[in-house]
């Protein structure tokens, strides 16, 4: 569907997890290899989606320090409305950066809000290299920020 | 020293991230509440978990 490797991977890493965040019993699921196709294919056509409703626009091109978005976008929280050049170029920097088990680890916290117990028992790693992971995925957003900040000012 | 190596990020993001013991959380809470470094490490690692939640969203 996507026509790309790599972003395939990630929608079928967000299948997983959000068949994983699924409230429905396994119980009640009569037929899993159904049920995560749907899945699947909803993830993979609504990224497509937002792919063409949406485009990058470049920090040379813009000077501009956050981007107004549209009252009646369906895809942003309230609280998201204004997401500033630089801190959208990091926030894909350090996911596309992230090896694929680091980035399920941030990925199962951020989206699936599991603590770092939980974490750290569904991998079969401890919290302490949990808690490493995390703090080198949100040391590489803060420090890619700070940079790209610095950038667009100067 | 900068806010490139100061030496409680690592405990400043544990905190952030939750699960830590009692006696630990106080003792972050008391440094931030002196530290700006470490307070704008915290909002930037809070806003940070804001939009890794949905990164599609925006892009």
């Amino acid at each position: 569907m996507t026509h790309d490797r790599e972003w395939a991977a990630d929608l079928v890493q967000e299948t997983f997890l959000k068949a994983y965040q699924s409230t429905r019993s396994p119980a009640s699921i009569t037929y899993p290899q159904a049920w995560l196709y749907r899945i699947a294919s909803n993830i993979a056509l609504n990224a497509l989606q937002r792919q063409r409703r949406f485009h990058w626009v470049p920090l040379e091109t813009s000077n501009e320090s956050s981007l107004e978005m549209p009252l009646s976008s369906p895809f942003l929280p309230m609280e998201d409305f204004t997401v500033s050049v630089a801190e959208r170029d990091a926030v894909w920097q350090v996911l596309v950066e992230l090896p694929a088990r680091w980035r399920a680890v941030l990925l199962l916290q951020t989206v699936a809000e599991m603590s770092v117990h939980d974490i750290a028992r569904h991998l079969q790693l401890s919290e302490a290299n949990i808690r490493k992971i995390l703090f080198r995925a949100k040391e590489r957003f803060r420090i890619l920020h700070l940079q790209k900040e610095g950038e667009t000012r100067s | 020293m900068t806010s490139l190596n100061h030496p409680w990020l690592e405990r400043v993001a544990a905190y952030h991230s939750g699960g830590i013991d009692e006696y630990e959380q106080h003792a972050v809470e008391q440094h931030l509440a002196t530290c700006a470094i470490c307070q704008n490490a915290l909002f930037a690692y809070q806003r940070f978990y804001s939009l890794a939640a949905s990164p599609l969203r925006f892009g």
